[in-house]
Order: structure tokens, then C-alpha cells, then sequence
């Protein structure tokens, strides 16, 4: 419930300003134009994943069929490494640490294995609510927020118009430039991973885009699952480092041309915080709660920011 | 009698917001259809006798009166120093210059003499109207600047008055 109804303002904010130029240009009913926006949005939504599907599901099926292979062969890299430690470090005791992770990683993939229906099950109902919600959000924002409006005080009142204003701006603002970054960024991993002919292509490209919404570590975190397929797969060095260039492009055309134009105005976190919300966005809801985390900061950031803006500003022309 | 039947059920409470601000200059251009879209952005408020609706220096925007009467006053309210403007009735409109200046800069206090209904009009509003419907929104800073344009004529002939005056004296 609680990931629906940040999924419907995430997804309300990114739809909403193009409701507002439906209605605005055709002069049409709002209830329509938000049917239009939504049906547009759910249209190309539907197209987009009816034709990237049959690659994707292919992936997915070789994964699947493949994740013994990987089990292994990680094992197997992790037994060497141990034994490497041990030879430069020889007063480290046998940890076990090959066994440990080898339980731990069958439990995991037999977990996920076993979850995954209702995983399937639980996300649809989850995308399903967050449609319903996002739509009478979008439809109904005017007399949502007349609504609320209407119950603040006489005195507080143009103050609190101007300030929910500036916040709902720059929010939205935020979301919009997030999304569309964590797109292309994903777009540019992915096409660049299958023009080298990488396995699982399209699969990194999405992982790599929805960990890029999470700064400083996103990209990196990113990358790990290229380079543990590509060192089991046993590529040289050579073509890791090829691999990698792509992630590295992907970043550098990132941080050099989309954040300057998208996120341009948009307020940093400082390392230290980008670690501290991750890790309690880890402990509250997985790694979903890695993934939102950062973004619902960043909006509080914003939003703590314009309230003190705004009463400077007040101080400075009374 | 049918007429009146009619009346009831097509005319929603929203008509009546509508047909009073079709009387009002600044959307006097507008279309029905239009004002329907205007009338979103548009917030109804109540205030008691002696409440103050703006202080100087924090209206961001434009008030119409439903009902009531508006003191308009120069300068901090109570204060020594204060000078009334004028008085305002049913169908006038206040602020209007806030809606084109940055924040903070007019002077004036405005108090309900008795409790009164209106309807305001705020600039983040009109931005986002801008954006949305630049159409209208061009009709309605049409009109918004006739009306600041007489004002300004009407301030200039006014000093002229003084100005002769003070010759004469």
C-alpha cells in the first residue's frame, strides 16, 4: 500500500503536466483529458513492454537456466580469492567464508525461485493500485488542493499557497528529470552492452538505470552483476575493460551532459547522508526501499529548502 | 416553471462563482468554457468582521468581493501613520498589482469592515494558467493591464491637480 501510493505520486507527477496541456489546449473536460493522458501513457507503456518482452523473457529464461552456472562459478572465484588471501595473509584462519556464502546462495536463488509468482502477483496489484490512485490524483489535484486549501487559516493562508506551490514545482520538476535520466542512462548501458554482444543485455541496462536513481553508489552497485557474469564467463581483462567502458560512458554522459540540463538546479546530498538514507531505506523496505529512498530525501531536501527560502525571503522585505 | 426546473438542475454552485466573475473586468473577455477552466484556480474565503485580509508586503495576489466591504488602507495597520485609501463594495477588486510584482513590495493593508466572501486570484496560479493555457491566460494580462493603465492615468491627473493647486496657493 505504502509503495502504491509513492509509485501513484511519482507516476502522477510525471503524467500530470501533460494532463494540464490536454486540458489547456483542447479546452476539455479534466476527467477526459486525464483519460487521455493515462490512456497515451499506458498505450506506449504497453507497446514499449510488448516489444522489448520477447528479449527480455528470453534473458530471463537463460538466467534462470543458467543460475547454477553462476552459482558456481562465483563460488569457485570466491575459493580462489580465499585461497590467494590466505597465501599473502597467512595468519587469517580458515573462515569457511567459500561454504557460508555458497548456503547462503542457493538459499537465496531457491528463494527467489520460489517467490517470484508472488512477487508477480503482489506487483500487479501493487501497479494496479498505484494506476487507480495516480489517476484521481492527476484528475482530481485541483480540488484536492482547493480542498486542503480551503481548511488552512485566513493569516497563514497566502503563505501557505505560495510555499505548497513552489514545493509541488520542484518536486515535480525532481521526479521528471530523475525518471527520464535513469531511462537514458539505462537505454545507453544497455544498447551499448548488446552492440559488444554481452549476455543479458537488456536485463543489466534496467538494473543499471534503476540503480542509477541512487547517487554516488548507484552506478557502482550498477556495474557488479556485468563484471561477476563476465569474470565467470571467464573473459580476459581486455574485455571486462570494454564492458566496463561501457558503464563508464553511460556514466560520463550522465554526470557531463544529462545532469548539467536536467538536474541542473536540483540540491546535492552530501555523501555521508546519501549513505546514512540508503542504509535506513535498506532496513525499512529491502532493496526497494535502497531504490526510493534517495528520491524521497532529495524530496524533503527540496522541500525543507523552499520553506526556508521562503521565510528569508519574508525577513528580507519586511 | 420548466424554467425554473431547468435552472436548478443545470446550474451548479459553481455557476454562480461563474456568472460573477464574468462580471468582473479582468475576465470579462472570457468564454464560459474558459471561465470554467479559471474558476479551478480560483479560492472562495470567508472573513470576519475586522480580520485582516493582507498586511503590506505578503498579498500575492488578486481579491473580488462576493459580499462585504474591504477598508484599504496605506501603511502597517493601527499604526499612527496610517492613511485610508478608500472603501471598497460588492464587485470591486484589490491587489491586482501583485499579481504582475515580485512579492513584497506594495504597502497596503486591507481589513474586512464586515464579514465578507472573496474570491481570491494568486500569481503562482496565474504562472501555471500561463503554461497551461497561454490563450487565455493573454486575454486575462490584456485586460489586467488596461486596468493598471488606468490607474496610472488616473495617478497622473491626480498629481497634475495637485500640482496646479499648489501653484495657485
Amino acid at each position: 500500500m505504502f509503495i502504491s501510493v509513492l509509485l501513484a505520486i511519482v507516476l502522477s507527477h510525471a503524467i500530470r503536466p501533460f494532463v494540464d496541456h490536454i486540458e489547456g489546449w483542447f479546452k476539455m473536460d479534466r476527467g477526459l483529458a486525464t483519460l487521455i493522458g493515462f490512456g497515451l501513457f499506458g498505450g506506449s507503456a504497453v507497446a514499449v513492454i510488448s516489444w522489448t518482452m520477447p528479449f527480455l523473457s528470453e534473458q530471463f529464461q537463460n538466467l534462470r537456466s543458467e543460475i547454477p552456472k553462476y552459482i558456481e562459478g562465483i563460488i569457485a572465484l570466491l575459493d580462489r580469492t580465499e585461497d590467494k588471501l590466505q597465501v599473502f595473509i597467512p595468519f587469517i584462519e580458515n573462515t569457511n567464508a567459500t561454504s557460508q556464502a555458497k548456503q547462503w546462495m542457493i538459499s537465496q536463488a531457491t528463494n527467489m525461485a520460489q517467490s517470484l509468482p508472488v512477487m508477480l502477483t503482489n506487483s500487479f496489484s501493487v501497479m494496479f493500485l498505484c494506476f487507480f490512485l495516480a489517476f484521481f490524483m492527476v484528475k482530481d489535484s485541483h480540488s484536492l488542493y482547493r480542498g486542503f486549501l480551503s481548511l488552512v487559516p485566513n493569516h497563514v493562508f497566502e503563505t501557505t499557497l505560495s510555499l505548497t506551490h513552489q514545493i509541488s514545482l520542484q518536486i515535480g520538476q525532481f521526479i521528471r528529470a530523475r525518471i527520464l535520466e535513469a531511462f537514458i542512462v539505462g537505454l545507453i548501458t544497455g544498447v551499448g552492452l548488446q552492440i559488444i554482444s554481452f549476455p543479458f543485455a537488456l536485463l543489466l541496462g534496467l538494473f543499471a538505470g534503476l540503480m542509477n536513481l541512487v547517487p554516488y553508489l548507484g552506478p557502482v552497485i550498477g556495474c557488479i552483476p556485468a563484471v561477476l557474469v563476465g569474470i565467470v564467463n571467464g573473459m580476459s581483462l581486455l574485455e571486462l575493460s570494454i564492458v566496463l567502458t561501457v558503464y563508464v560512458v553511460a556514466q560520463l554522459i550522465d554526470n557531463i551532459i544529462l545532469i548539467p540540463i536536467l538536474v541542473a538546479r536540483m540540491m546535492k546530498l552530501h555523501p555521508v547522508t546519501v549513505v546514512v538514507v540508503v542504509i535506513a531505506g535498506a532496513q525499512f523496505l529491502g532493496i526497494l526501499g535502497m531504490i526510493i529512498s534517495i528520491p524521497v530525501a532529495n524530496a524533503i531536501q527540496v522541500a525543507y529548502h523552499a520553506v526556508y527560502q521562503h521565510i528569508i525571503n519574508a525577513e528580507v522585505t519586511r | 416553471m420548466i424554467e425554473f426546473l431547468w435552472n436548478n438542475f443545470f446550474k451548479s454552485k459553481n455557476q454562480s462563482k461563474i456568472d460573477f466573475l464574468k462580471k468582473q473586468p479582468l475576465f470579462s473577455s472570457l468564454n464560459n468554457k474558459e471561465l470554467r477552466i479559471v474558476e479551478k484556480f480560483i479560492h472562495h474565503r470567508t472573513y470576519f468582521s475586522g480580520e485582516v485580509i493582507f498586511k503590506p508586503g505578503s498579498s500575492i495576489g488578486l481579491y473580488m468581493i462576493m459580499k462585504g466591504k474591504v477598508q484599504i488602507t496605506y501603511g502597517e495597520n493601527d499604526s499612527s501613520n496610517t492613511v485610508n485609501f478608500s472603501q471598497l463594495g460588492e464587485e470591486d477588486f484589490f491587489g491586482e498589482l501583485s499579481l504582475v510584482q515580485d512579492k513584497g513590495y506594495h504597502k497596503t493593508t486591507a481589513k474586512a469592515l464586515e464579514s465578507s466572501e472573496l474570491l481570491g486570484f494568486f500569481k503562482p496560479e496565474l504562472l501555471s494558467l500561463i503554461e497551461t493555457s497561454p490563450r487565455l491566460s493573454a486575454r486575462i494580462l490584456m485586460k489586467l493591464s488596461s486596468v493598471l493603465g488606468q490607474r496610472l492615468q488616473k495617478a497622473g491627473e491626480r498629481l497634475m491637480e495637485l500640482h496646479s493647486t499648489k501653484d495657485q496657493s
